[in-house]
């Protein structure tokens, strides 16, 4: 059977706990994941650079919250508090491939939001880059005619930009170049109330 | 120690003194810098640096050995502001934070000569574009007051200022608006975004 909803079966031991330094085995494995879901997209190639990613998110300012299935982690999400407090960047968010397509990406950005609104923040934004021609804004000059280049913005080859905007989020702003000429970080944002 | 002639400006710009090399000299322009930075901010953002320590601490933040400052003096060797930059997306993005012009030198183009400055230095480095980050805390905009999750695009195609603000000043220097931050400083006090492009 294809069904990409929820398989209750799967997720029935599904908990989403915040990761501390003292879980050391949760720490190696989240990194693993960062490093063996981005490397093939040009972000943390190497595991060392995936576990200090995931050392500065367990800064006591910022918070990481794991996906655990049976004491294994399966995907995680970070939070970075700007502005004082008031904006929350989520950065990273990444599940296993395997257990993609259930909802648990959904899940963990839900969690992040109840976090940031019980701390007082009230915007969550987040940088999704575009590398790959993977939407109509790569490849072309964004500092002519922006605001009708997000308008009327397609996208061509799964960028997760839509996985956002289901869950709420809409497009605030772009930065140009950020991952080469022609590769902007689409920038999003969501407000908690 | 690097000295500069800016074109149309008969000031020497220089390359901030970096921590390492600390001495009295440099010691006596930080403590310059810290009091013209405080002076220059506290009044119209009275909640960014609300002590002398703390425009000290800018200064001293700017002077990191991974990011870029320079100072601009007069013929007096006395500084009349100072630019610094935070590399952002690997080096490719330079985020200018902050720009300061003293109090008594303001409104003589000396902002301007040190934007131009970082640009220089940015496409002498290979950076692709700089970015900057202004606020609207005090409804100086359209943008101040209003749900901007409503409709950004538009809210920032049609953006006016009721009052002087520094986006306009960054216009200016050929920036362009490219995002919002909805209630980046409290709700309804948006970050406004602006970018430009170096070329190769």
């Amino acid at each position: 059977m294809i069904n990409n909803e929820q398989t209750p079966t799967r997720i029935l031991n599904l908990q989403i706990t915040q990761l501390t330094p003292a879980m050391t085995a949760a720490v190696q494995q989240a990194a693993a994941i960062l490093h063996y879901v981005f490397a093939p997209q040009g972000s943390w190639e190497t595991l060392e650079g995936a576990i200090q990613e995931v050392q500065e998110m367990l800064a006591p300012d910022r918070m990481v919250w794991v996906a655990m299935v049976d004491a294994e982690v399966i995907g995680w999400i970070g939070g970075v508090p700007h502005y004082d407090g008031n904006v929350w960047e989520l950065h990273p968010l990444v599940v296993k491939p395997e257990w993609q397509r259930q909802g648990i990406g959904s899940r963990l950005v839900q969690c992040l939001e109840q976090q940031v609104k019980a701390r007082g923040g009230l915007t969550i934004s987040l940088g999704s880059d575009d590398k790959h021609n993977q939407t109509s804004l790569a490849g072309v000059d964004l500092y002519a005619n922006l605001w009708e280049q997000i308008r009327t913005m397609r996208n061509l080859n799964g960028h997760p930009y839509e996985f956002y905007q289901k869950l709420g989020y809409t497009i605030i702003g772009v930065m140009p170049d950020a991952s080469g000429r022609g590769k902007p970080d689409i920038i999003m944002g969501k407000r908690m109330t | 120690m690097q000295t500069y002639q800016i074109e149309k400006y008969k000031e020497p710009m220089r390359k901030a003194i970096e921590i390492t090399t600390l001495d009295s000299e440099a010691a006596l322009l930080i403590d310059n810098l810290a009091q013209l930075t405080y002076a220059a901010f506290k009044q119209p953002m009275p909640n960014w640096l609300p002590t002398l320590a703390e425009a000290r601490r800018q200064v001293l933040n700017a002077l990191a050995p991974d990011r870029i400052c320079r100072v601009l003096m007069d013929a007096n060797d006395n500084p009349l502001g100072w630019i610094a930059a935070i590399p952002q997306n690997h080096g490719r993005i330079w985020e200018i934070h902050p720009l300061v012009v003293a109090v008594e030198a303001q409104g003589k183009g000396y902002g301007r000569a040190l934007v131009s400055e970082i640009g220089r230095l940015a496409q002498q480095k290979g950076v692709l574009g700089l970015s900057v980050g202004t606020s609207d805390e005090t409804g100086a905009t359209t943008l101040y007051g209003v749900d901007l999750y409503q409709s950004p695009l538009v809210a920032l195609a049609n953006i006016q200022s009721h009052q002087t603000h520094p986006y306009a000043f960054w216009l200016k220097m050929g920036f362009t608006i490219v995002g919002v931050m909805p209630d980046a400083e409290g709700r309804g006090k948006p970050g406004i975004h602006l970018a430009k492009r170096i070329d190769d």
